[in-house]
């Protein structure tokens, strides 16, 4: 389950509740985004039921990294925070992308790697702040970016990124 | 020379491997992942080993590196070669014997988020190249 903590207090208004009271343009709009978060929101629940697996492995990765030195090389510890973000970026990934691997980075961040083959992989790294750090591999071909990831709303050029290298195609 | 009585240069010819101390670092089937070639924060340099399979084994080297306190589940395997065809550079750095670096990572100051997914780049077609040593121990 999503914590309500997470959730703006907003968009825990019940949403029918807005639609036959708004009157102007402009509360029409208010009303169009309180239910589109609603709708995200909801969605997001019932894809995270899916991801839960990723969940229960990102809190086992964060027993093993959480301490200095994880790897022997003198890593960054996860830190809580990483970790909540990680969390998030699991919560709102798309139902249509397959599941990725997850591992620790040295520098505290994390990992999500969606490996097709040896040379068909891609790596998307959450750390501390809102910005996912990635690059990809296809054959001879290669490439790196780095997206804004805005709470709630997974980067639609990460979607098609993965959906490429997995070799899917738009849903 | 060196105290281990190996070259003061890396040759091409080199096996350099790459200990892997995370199970998260490798998938039995996927191989080696590209966070396990990733430097530290900051960090210029990446710390491998150089092993020579006839007289070396993964275990000898391991036990002789000052990183052994950790559990170790096997290595990346890569020549030299395959990582300066990349542009990074191998060099000696002993002590302890045997130990080498991988420096030459792409460096951004002003923009960390950007000299992340550059290395990253480096790192996946590390990880590509690598072969997966798994040590039988669980």
């Amino acid at each position: 389950m999503i914590a309500n903590a997470e959730i703006p207090r907003s968009a825990m208004f019940p949403v029918d509740a807005y639609v036959s009271t708004v009157a102007s343009s402009e509360g029409a709009s208010i009303t169009a985004k309180f239910a589109l978060f609603e709708m995200q929101r909801k969605k997001s629940t019932a894809i995270e039921s899916n991801r839960s697996p990723l969940d229960s492995e990102l809190m086992s990765l964060f027993a093993e990294c959480s301490k200095p030195d994880w790897d022997g090389y003198g890593a960054k510890a996860v830190s809580r925070y990483t970790l909540s973000i990680a969390m998030k970026f699991v919560s709102v990934l798309p139902t249509s992308i397959q599941l990725p691997e997850i591992s620790a980075e040295p520098d505290g961040a994390i990992a999500f790697d969606w490996i097709v083959s040896k040379n068909r992989m891609l790596s998307v790294s959450v750390g501390q702040n809102d910005r996912l750090a990635y690059a990809w591999l296809e054959g001879t071909d290669s490439g790196r970016g780095v997206s804004r990831f805005e709470m709630g709303v997974f980067p639609v050029m990460l979607k098609a990124i993965i959906q490429q290298i997995c070799g899917m195609h738009s849903a | 020379m060196l105290s281990s009585g190996l070259t003061e240069v890396v040759e091409d010819a080199e096996s350099i491997v790459r200990f892997l101390t995370q199970s998260g670092h490798f998938s039995r089937m996927n191989g080696v992942k590209q966070a396990a070639f990733m430097p530290a924060n900051h960090s210029v340099e990446t710390s491998v080993f150089r092993i020579k399979a006839q007289e070396l084994s993964i275990q000898e080297a391991w036990t002789r590196s000052d990183i052994s306190h950790g559990k170790l589940y096997g290595a990346a395997h890569l020549m030299a070669s395959e990582i300066r065809e990349l542009g990074l550079q191998v060099l000696a750095s002993e002590p302890p014997q045997r130990h080498a670096v991988i420096v030459n990572w792409p460096s951004n100051l002003l923009d960390s988020d950007d000299e992340k997914s550059q290395r990253k780049e480096l790192a996946l077609k590390l990880a590509s190249r690598a072969t997966l040593l798994l040590l039988d121990i669980q």
